[in-house]
């Protein structure tokens, strides 16, 4: 009896380890997750399940830019000053990289707000476009009389690549 | 990747390309009148509260 209760308990571990692995490699629908309906099986993924598709959309980098000017519409603004790029990642961020979600989520409010389109201003008030604001403010101080404009740009490739200005922002003030 | 630049050089025509709102000098958020974060956070502030009360 006991020999048989172990035979089972050894099948049913191979089947979960066996459905782990399989999920590696494919998206696990709605009835393959029967096998695992007590959810012991780790939900670790070292592979995309979803193809990106042909859409080129979906290779677009985000950036985000700063400029300031002074306060009245006579003087011309000061330059573009980069605030945030998909930064190229090092060896050491393997290990160590505590920027990172931050800097990934900020992205991703950049793109939701630039996806909008240049006619969508979205809410000042939401959490995406104050988020990007305060990183703004943060990154490039603004003096007393001046004020602070951002802007969203996508870049799609590596060489020459396309750029395409997305959301320029309000102007604001700390 | 990080804006070269070129790029960056772009950005400023793109820039000066964008449509402005027309009557924008003189709105909320113009360089003449611009908005201040502050006063947005109380803004989403009140909100969340109105929302929650």
């Amino acid at each position: 009896m006991a020999e048989l209760l172990a035979k089972l308990v050894l099948a049913g571990v191979t089947i979960l380890l066996f459905a782990s692995l399989v999920q590696q490699f494919r998206q696990v629908g709605p009835r393959g997750r029967w096998i695992d309906a007590l959810a012991v099986v780790p939900q670790w993924k070292f592979f995309g399940q979803d193809t990106v598709g042909l859409d080129p959309a979906w290779s677009d980098d985000w950036h985000v830019l700063a400029r300031i000017a002074p306060l009245g519409e006579a003087a011309t603004p000061e330059p573009w000053r980069l605030v945030l790029s998909p930064a190229d990642r090092t060896a050491w961020h393997f290990a160590w990289n505590p920027h990172n979600r931050s800097r990934a989520q900020l992205l991703a409010f950049a793109e939701r707000i630039g996806q909008a389109g240049a006619g969508d201003l979205p809410d000042p008030t939401g959490l995406a476009y104050l988020s990007l604001l305060r990183a703004c403010l943060e990154a490039v101080p603004i003096g007393e009389g001046f004020a602070l404009q951002f802007a969203i740009v996508s870049t799609r490739g590596r060489h020459q690549r396309p750029v395409d200005l997305r959301f320029l922002s309000l102007w604001h003030v700390r | 990747m990080k804006l070269d630049e070129r790029e960056l050089r772009e950005v400023e025509r793109l820039t000066l390309a964008w449509p402005q709102p027309a009557g924008s000098r003189d709105a909320e958020g113009s360089r003449e009148r611009p908005l201040s974060l502050s006063a947005l956070l109380d803004q989403r502030r009140r909100a969340l509260e109105g929302r929650v009360g």
